[in-house]
């Protein structure tokens, strides 16, 4: 899985305005274009954010959810005007968002835990996260993200 | 008067065959006691200095196998479990499992740790995962389920 290909421009949300959980869902929801039932992703994936958060500490996040309407995997990258508060194992803000969609079929299931393992594995980087807090644009994170890769 | 027996669950991934029957132990007991899970995958660094004699491979690329390894199980368990309605904390560590499985049990206090018995590994990696298994029965604070 190349996330600088899965995650194109079209699909990254910069400086948007939110203060929890919900408004960061929403507009990372926002970016991921048609063809899905946005209220009812949202509901599913505060429902799986009840049973344990997704912030996985170092201000990164990696909402989930595999859905039956799903054809492929789809992957939004966001970045809010300010951290939020995600409820994350180390207690610091989230600055830096990874909205995963997996298909359900079991066939999809590895491609969907290997692209959450690679963002997850690439985050622990420093420097990584550095290049696309201070990215100014769809195409600068995706440069990141392709050097990260290359 | 709160009579559960167990209220935050440890359970050990490694990316392994023995993390299953692991899982299943650890979610069902998760389920029976109303508890919380916590998923623990360790980046198991003597492993890493013992591969690279081994193989062809740099110390960063079997680090970068092995971290993306620990992550899909660690999304595996977590996706199992809350698709049980259990609530459920992923954590990935590095350094020498047995010693990072004992703090994290202490730090986050757990009365119990649920590993997995390795089967299908052989050679020296099975002898270390098996010594690790063996020094968080010995020297843990709270109960240890090894799950064949």
């Amino acid at each position: 899985v190349k996330l600088s290909e899965v995650i194109s421009e079209a699909r990254i949300r910069l400086d948007f305005k939110a203060t929890d959980k919900r408004e960061v869902l929403r507009a990372l929801l926002d970016g991921l274009g048609g063809g899905y039932d946005a209220d009812a992703l949202l509901a599913g994936l505060l429902e799986r954010e009840e049973l344990g958060s997704t912030g996985l500490g170092r201000g990164v996040a990696v909402p989930h959810v595999r859905l039956d309407e799903a054809q492929d995997l789809a992957v939004v990258f966001g970045r809010p005007a300010k951290p939020v508060d995600f409820g994350a194992v180390d207690g610091a803000p989230c600055a830096l968002f990874f909205l995963v969609i997996g298909p359900t079929r079991k066939e999809s299931q590895e491609k969907y835990l290997q692209a959450m393992a690679k963002i997850s594995r690439m985050m622990r980087d420093a420097a990584a996260r550095e290049k696309l807090l201070a990215a100014k644009s769809a195409a600068e994170v995706v440069g990141a993200l392709a050097a990260k890769e290359a | 008067m709160d009579e559960r027996t167990f209220h935050n669950i440890l359970l050990v991934v490694e990316g392994a065959d023995g993390d299953r029957n692991a899982a299943l132990a650890a979610i069902d007991l998760a389920v029976l006691h109303k508890a919380k899970l916590v998923v623990l995958n360790v980046v198991d660094v003597a492993l890493i200095n013992r591969m690279k004699v081994l193989t062809a491979q740099s110390a960063s690329e079997i680090e970068i196998e092995m971290e993306e390894k620990g992550w899909r199980a660690l999304y595996y368990a977590e996706e199992t479990s809350k698709g049980r309605g259990v609530p459920t904390t992923i954590l990935q560590k590095s350094g020498m499992p047995a010693h990072e499985i004992l703090n994290e049990a202490g730090r986050l206090g757990i009365d119990l740790i649920v590993m997995g018995y390795p089967r299908r590994v052989a050679g020296q990696a099975r002898r270390l995962a098996h010594g690790h298994i063996e020094r968080v029965v010995e020297e843990s604070a709270c109960a240890v389920l090894v799950a064949k």
